[in-house]
């Protein structure tokens, strides 16, 4: 027969000493291993009874207190950065999908025609850019060209499309003598009126509002001149030519000159555009050097000028607050008969016997200042010298 | 509540669940270090910093209350060694200088427990890791070979082997610390 293993028969023996069988009977049933194993089962014996018999209350209630301390604190930290990361994780999600959307919208506005729904997101998100590049004249004037440039696209689609909108767009002027009137290649429907004022516009930058015809012509309601605004550091004076945010802009006997600036000084100009780099100022205003509050007065009369273009030529009335109303405006149509043509600023050929001018080397700076001082103090929108010759 | 429940709870960060997880398991952890540590303040400190411990892993590895055991038994065996081999750098304070408090009904029956209790667990001392831990985990606990060998990760015939040397080389340090007394 076989033995049975030594140490199962000491499992089994334990087992009984611990359920409180005496170690006498433990032995008397180990049979054959009972002498090889009361020692061993005599130590269990010494084992089980020195047992802690009690689990200290004490310590286990400072070990919970710990314990649960340590728990608090660990969730305590978990939590914030949990909820900050939760918060985080929101904030992301709905800049991401603001930005996304703005994004879309805006790209999808680029293409958008006047009259459609996304028109006003584009002009919105264009003036936006505008405004962002205040700080930046030379940037500000080409994101203006920019966006003229879109205006004659959008006139050129609807004309395409033969869809009567009424647009706003702005370029140089031509035609006259026989050819067809038209503004960056978009021909301009105007009246017998509107073309004699039309006359002494050609070849200035203008604005031109009207409605587009189904034959793709614009029916012009108003034209007027484009004046703009150039501040920045006079970087070079070339004569009667200076140059100023990377324009050239020609200083006539005419333009109002407060104070004669040098080079490196900043100063504000009113102007019209001859060209595409050339500038042709009415009103020249020193926006730094140590006269600067001796010609405040002036500058604050200048800077309803400067601040509404567009309203000087329109306020044709107004005109009778300066000694010398510009010329054009005399010539204007009484209202009842072509209100529409509220800007006539200086004829075409004016602007280029002006630019001719200014190129004339005889002339000098001198000369330039001879524009008395006491009428930059006066609402003066147009320079004196702008009157136009009869023609 | 179940432990099974208490632990699903108390893995919630729930207070009054990790309150009662502590409370129900603490005995378990306290009995097996009181079999290897005689010193009352080293045993109460290392049950506490096991059950510290058990906080960053109750999310991470216990998944159910077997695993909590384990665990908790192995970390207290870890702490036990590294409180003794701190001890064996640092002689000076031996375990024999410690008396326990006296627990017993009688102060001569708590002395004489206090006496028995002090001689085998430095009869113990002169046992290898794994008999120490075999002899705490069935004398403590009471586990059955089956459940003693899930706990040490090893098979029931080689903890029953490794039993009964414990218990030999127990009853021989013994002899022989009777011998020199």
């Amino acid at each position: 027969m076989k033995r049975p293993d030594v140490n199962l028969v000491l499992d089994e023996a334990l087992r009984k000493l611990q359920s409180g069988v005496p170690l006498d009977q433990v032995l008397a049933e180990c049979g054959e291993y009972a002498a090889e194993l009361a020692p061993l089962l005599e130590a269990a014996l010494w084992m089980q009874q020195s047992a802690q018999p009690t689990v200290p209350q004490g310590g286990m209630a400072r070990s919970r207190a710990r314990f649960l301390q340590t728990a608090e604190a660990n969730s305590a930290k978990a939590l914030p950065f949990f909820t900050r990361f939760r918060w985080a994780v929101n904030l992301a999600v709905i800049l991401l999908v603001l930005a996304s959307a703005l994004f879309f919208t805006g790209m999808g506005s680029v293409s958008a025609l006047p009259g459609q729904t996304l028109y006003p997101v584009k002009r919105a998100v264009e003036q936006a850019r505008l405004a962002l590049a205040s700080s930046d004249p030379a940037g500000k004037l080409l994101l203006e060209e920019n966006f003229d440039g879109r205006r004659v696209d959008e006139v050129l689609r609807l004309a395409e499309r033969g869809r009567g909108q009424r647009v706003n767009f702005a370029g140089f002027l031509s035609g006259g003598g026989g050819q067809p009137w038209m503004v960056e290649g978009i021909l301009l429907d105007l009246t017998d009126a509107q073309q004699s004022a039309a006359l002494s516009l050609a070849g200035s930058y203008v604005e031109v509002q009207g409605q587009v015809q189904p034959d793709g012509r614009v029916l012009v309601s108003e034209l007027q001149l484009r004046f703009f605004e150039l501040e920045g550091r006079l970087a070079q004076q070339n004569g009667e030519r200076w140059l100023i945010n990377g324009a050239w802009v020609a200083i006539t006997a005419q333009t109002q000159v407060d104070l004669q600036p040098a080079v490196g000084q900043t100063v504000k100009i009113t102007a019209i555009r001859l060209s595409t780099q050339d500038f042709l100022a009415l009103t020249v205003r020193l926006e730094d050097g140590p006269e600067k509050e001796q010609v405040e007065g002036s500058a604050s009369a200048q800077a309803d000028t400067n601040e509404d273009r567009t309203s000087t030529a329109e306020s044709g009335g107004s005109t009778s607050e300066t000694d010398e109303p510009a010329v054009e405006l005399s010539e204007t149509p009484k209202p009842g008969e072509t209100g529409e043509v509220k800007e006539t600023n200086q004829s075409g050929g004016d602007h280029e016997e002006e630019a001719t001018r200014t190129r004339e080397p005889s002339r000098t700076p001198e000369q330039t200042r001879t524009s008395e001082p006491t009428r930059t103090q006066e609402p003066t929108r147009t320079p004196e010298p702008t009157k136009t010759p009869d023609k | 509540m179940t432990l099974e429940n208490l632990l699903a709870r108390a893995k919630k960060q729930d207070m009054q669940s990790l309150a009662a997880l502590h409370d129900q398991l603490y005995p378990l952890v306290f009995r097996y270090v009181s079999y290897r540590l005689e010193d009352e303040q080293a045993r109460e400190d290392i049950v506490s910093e096991t059950f510290v411990r058990m906080l960053d892993v109750l999310n991470k590895r216990a998944h159910t209350i077997q695993d909590l055991r384990a665990w908790l038994i192995g970390t207290a065996a870890h702490l036990v060694s590294d409180h003794y081999r701190r001890q064996y750098r640092r002689p000076e304070s031996g375990l024999d200088l410690h008396e326990d408090l006296p627990d017993g009904h009688t102060p001569e029956h708590a002395a004489e427990q206090n006496q028995t209790r002090r001689e085998v667990r430095q009869a113990m001392r002169q046992l290898t890791g794994d008999q120490q831990h075999v002899l705490a985990l069935r004398f403590s606990q009471e586990l059955s070979l089956e459940e003693t060998a899930r706990l040490l990760g090893r098979s029931v015939n080689a903890v029953k082997v490794l039993q009964f040397r414990a218990l030999a080389a127990l009853r021989r340090a013994m002899d022989e610390r009777g011998k020199s007394r």
